[in-house]
């Protein structure tokens, strides 16, 4: 009769390991069709409802985790009410306003450009923001990519 | 000196605490608020203060950096095969680390999922070097909200790529040379399982302690690597903010 390779708390051991990488691989599933889902939805209503507007830096932090990096909070004005979004990196050069892409259908949704930063020089956006990029912003080469 | 300088010198900063400060106001801030005003700017514009801080950090990074390339290439030439088993535990938790350090920012757990880069966890669940692992995350991201963003098509500017490299490989070594990542190995640990698996024993049947040392070893094991992570974060963040941009 062969004697078994392990013992039997090593077997539960091995277990208890298999329960917990499958938990977590099912969680890493959810969050990857979670975060396909939300592009595919953010660019589907950017392309048929999207207008611009002004993003305010409000605040900077870093995120903890294992791919840590610099977000940058910031808000954004639809109308009345004032929303609320995110970016990844660094501040540009230091510039506290940059376009935002938000959808009319629900603004909520949004899009920050922080390469493209909006100089006091150009007019305010009217209330359900811009429909096309105003005249006067200079977009710098592949900052909308 | 010349007049500028001393102009300079005189100049009391006019930054006040408001939303939106740029990382050099928030420096000037945090400089002014700890240290008496004449020592801030003795540290800022002295040439022989910065002359002898510099002179330091160079031969400690160059030290470090000496010692660090040797480790790597160890790691290169000591490189297996982890097992899917490994590989899918540490891919996954990585994911999971990233949603959780997202969702304390965003508060959304949809647009969390959308931030993951998905580089990270292919690097951590190949089992690479330290400094791989380090400059990999930092300096490539694939994520849904941007896509590719990379040092090479401006996604990620030099500085990030060297603050969060330098910040995730010092604080990934601090963690691991204090035996934070082994402590579930050590005598401490041991003692203590055994501790536990004796009152267990002692208390219930002898066939539930043969599943509970087991469970409490992985369990320790599992809660030591979070415990040690979250630390090396925050100790991340920490340093972060008192670094000038």
């Amino acid at each position: 009769m062969n004697q078994p390779d392990t013992t039997p708390a090593a077997q539960q051991g091995d277990r208890l390991k298999t329960v917990l990488t499958t938990i977590l691989l099912l969680i890493t599933a959810a969050c990857f069709v979670a975060g396909f889902n939300h592009m595919r939805q953010k660019d589907a209503e950017m392309a048929a409802y999207g207008h611009y507007t002004v993003g305010e830096v409000t605040s900077t932090g870093y995120v903890i985790g294992p791919n840590s990096e610099s977000i940058i909070h910031f808000t954004y004005q639809v109308g009345d009410s004032t929303y609320e979004g995110t970016e990844p990196g660094d501040l540009v050069n230091g510039r506290t306003r940059f376009l935002v892409r938000f959808s009319t259908k629900n603004p909520a949704n949004y899009e920050g450009y922080k390469r493209v930063p909006i100089p006091y020089y150009v007019p305010a956006p009217p209330p359900e923001g811009w429909a096309k990029l105003p005249p006067e912003l200079d977009i710098p080469a592949g900052a909308m990519d | 000196m010349t007049d500028d300088t001393l102009a300079a010198l005189a100049a009391r900063p006019r930054y006040t605490l408001r939303p939106g400060l740029t990382p050099e106001e928030r420096l000037w801030l945090h400089t002014v608020t700890t240290m008496p005003y004449e020592m801030a700017l003795m540290v800022r514009l002295d040439p022989v203060v910065r002359s002898v801080g510099g002179a330091v950090v160079a031969v400690g990074a160059g030290t470090a950096g000496a010692a660090a390339i040797s480790e790597e290439v160890a790691g290169y030439s000591s490189l297996r095969w982890l097992g899917w088993g490994s590989m899918g535990l540490r891919f996954g938790a990585n994911v999971v680390g990233q949603e959780i350090g997202y969702v304390t920012q965003t508060h959304d757990l949809a647009e969390a999922a959308y931030k993951i880069n998905w580089v990270s966890p292919v690097l951590s669940a190949a089992g690479l070097p330290l400094i791989t692992t380090s400059v990999g995350s930092a300096a490539f991201k694939l994520d849904f909200e941007k896509k590719y963003r990379s040092i090479f098509n401006g996604g990620v500017s030099n500085y990030e790529l060297t603050r969060d490299s330098f910040l995730n490989y010092g604080f990934g070594q601090a963690t691991r040379l204090s035996g934070l990542d082994d402590w579930h190995r050590s005598p401490q640990a041991i003692k203590f399982i055994g501790g536990l698996r004796y009152q267990i024993s002692f208390r219930l049947s002898s066939r539930l302690t043969t599943g509970a040392g087991s469970t409490i070893s992985t369990v320790l094991e599992t809660s030591n690597r979070t415990a040690a992570g979250a630390i090396r974060k925050y100790g991340t963040e920490e340093t972060k903010k008192q670094l000038p941009k």
